[in-house]
């Protein structure tokens, strides 16, 4: 076991090598400095003055080593968007992430199982039907389009829910005014994930239910949801675990949409806007954020695999 | 459904979607581009059968030439990333250890990054043009399909036929061509499929954010950029190139699951 975790971290930390050169070589392939130095009203020398601040003026693999030393300190420099340091930045935007992202993984997860566990009893069945073609359209939709969709009924037309933020201007904190606009970004943001997994569940699952021991089960006289749940379900977590560890990068990508759409004020919108700024720190710094986490995710998807299935054994 | 008429329904759809593109601009004879700011913001009806936008533009002129760029576009990047993707894939899993374990890790570092940064990223240095566009989605969405590939192949390459062929001394790309390649099109084929719908959504995406085809070309995903400002006095600019993009990329995926049903390729 022990020997199984080092390699599968030695891995990620290759992986996190290749992430930072490859994302260092894209930023610092393409022509054109941060906008910051594209406002036509500075002078030459207040340019160069604000390039050799920034560190921008030396030669990239110098400025290459220098990041790496840096990021292996925690150290990922200063925003040039903001001119604060950028974990500082992003930490202060990350919370609002999380309760986004967090909110919409639980209702993923909540619903697609359990949904997907009942559809498997009777393939082709009403509940199948309807819940497959919904499943179909909620892949197929474009994420930002779903949004609007939701602002309009539910904002515009309704007046029961905020059109984005994350309070209530000059409110108070309250939990419910917190709530009240979570609702809509978190079930827009909750779509095609819940959508990817109950269509992974509902094949393993289905399949799961033809096998033999869950004959077997029944003709015991087990009853019919201990053989959904403790019988078939059990044998269909494994595809459900990889489908929910692959949900990160899914939810990143998805977040940074959603919060542009709602106004929420979290680390998407803002690698949004620093992609458009071309705030170099600021991209890297997200990129190697998330990155960390996905590779986090892929190690724990392991780990669930050897605790769900006893057949998979890490050393071997 | 079963696969067949499946099959069939996305085959209808989709085929209405590019004869609408292609030959709807011709047949509805509206300049999608003549600015009216007279009938600016148009209801449907009125004369102009989906309304205007909020240049006076009428909406369903350019819902027709839009759908002309956002499905060549999507096509375009599907196969770019459909021959990145095999060409990494067969790489890694016919060169040596050592390439493979590099090509392995390059495709986890690929999807471990965020890909909306780095794509804002690249898309706004080289300004937003349809080539950036294709190139930028192709090339960050290969990842799946070289994984599949290269598992295949793996495979693949245990069979006896294929030591056969080495046994009679077909050189290596005649192996490749004449013997690897036809397994894996099933594969390929479905990935590509359901590769093209998620291409649509990015592309509709970026669109959305300004970095997509510029105005005054409409795009699906460009038409709603503005739409979101005027949900209050315009909503049917919201509705109409929202529910073409959803039909378009549920038409794909709905081809992309029949066909998978149909040739059963390895998961």
């Amino acid at each position: 076991m022990a020997g199984f975790l080092l390699r599968r971290l030695g891995h990620a930390f290759l992986v996190m090598l290749v992430v930072c050169t490859v994302t260092f070589g894209i930023v610092h392939a393409a022509p054109g400095g941060p906008s910051l130095l594209a406002d036509p009203k500075l002078s030459i020398a207040e340019r160069a003055a604000i390039a050799e601040r920034l560190g921008i003026d030396r030669p990239v693999p110098e400025q290459y080593v220098r990041w790496l030393v840096r990021v292996a300190r925690g150290d990922l420099g200063h925003s040039f968007l903001y001119e604060t340091s950028t974990v500082s930045t992003i930490m202060a935007r990350l919370p609002a992430t999380l309760l986004l992202a967090g909110t919409a993984l639980l209702l993923t997860i909540v619903v697609a199982v359990p949904v997907a566990a009942r559809c498997a009893d009777r393939p082709g069945g009403w509940l199948d039907r309807i819940a497959s073609a919904v499943a179909l359209g909620a892949i197929s939709v474009p994420v930002f389009w779903l949004g609007i969709l939701a602002i309009l009924a539910f904002a515009v037309h309704a007046g029961v829910l905020p059109a984005g933020g994350s309070a209530t201007a000059g409110g108070d904190f309250s939990l419910l005014d917190r709530l009240r606009h979570l609702v809509l970004p978190a079930i827009v943001l909750a779509s095609a994930g819940t959508a990817e997994l109950f269509r992974y569940t509902r094949e393993s699952a289905a399949i799961q239910r033809t096998r033999p021991f869950v004959r077997t089960a029944r003709a015991k006289g087990v009853p019919e949801s201990a053989v959904r749940w403790r019988h078939a379900m059990r044998n269909a977590y494994i595809p459900v675990v990889t489908v929910i560890g692959l949900q990160l990068p899914r939810l990143v990508g998805g977040a940074a949409i959603t919060e542009t759409v709602f106004s929420w004020p979290g680390m998407g919108r803002l690698g949004i806007e620093a992609a458009l700024a071309r705030d170099y720190p600021l991209i890297m710094g997200i990129t190697l954020l998330v990155s960390v986490g996905v590779l986090l995710a892929s190690l724990l998807v392991d780990l669930a695999y050897v605790a769900l299935d006893p057949r998979v054994r890490p050393d071997a | 459904m079963s696969p067949r008429p499946r099959l069939q329904l996305a085959g209808w759809l989709l085929a209405l979607l590019v004869v609408s593109a292609v030959v709807g601009p011709m047949l509805y004879a509206v300049d999608p581009d003549v600015l009216d700011f007279a009938r600016a913001a148009a209801p449907p009806g009125t004369g102009h059968p989906l309304g205007t936008d909020e240049n006076g533009r009428d909406v369903l002129a350019r819902l027709l030439v839009g759908g002309r760029v956002s499905l060549a576009t999507g096509a375009a990047a599907m196969l770019l990333a459909a021959c990145l993707g095999t060409a990494t894939g067969a790489l890694a899993a016919l060169s040596g250890r050592r390439v493979d374990a590099l090509l392995m890790r390059l495709t986890d570092a690929a999807l471990a990054v965020p890909t909306i940064f780095i794509v804002i990223t690249v898309v706004t240095f080289f300004g937003p043009s349809v080539p950036t566009l294709i190139v930028t989605i192709g090339a960050t969405s290969w990842m799946g399909l070289a994984r599949l590939v290269r598992g295949e192949l793996l495979a693949l390459r245990e069979q006896s036929f294929v030591e056969g062929a080495i046994a009679l001394g077909a050189p290596p790309l005649e192996r490749a061509r004449r013997h690897l390649l036809p397994h894996l099109w099933p594969t390929i084929l479905v990935n590509a499929t359901l590769g093209m719908g998620s291409a649509l959504l990015i592309e509709s995406a970026l669109s959305f954010l300004g970095l997509g085809v510029q105005p005054p070309a409409a795009s699906w995903g460009n038409m709603l950029s503005g739409s979101q400002s005027s949900l209050y006095t315009a909503p049917w600019l919201a509705v109409f190139p929202g529910a073409m993009i959803l039909l378009a990329v549920v038409s794909i995926n709905l081809l992309g699951d029949a066909l998978r049903d149909t040739l059963h390729p390895a998961e």
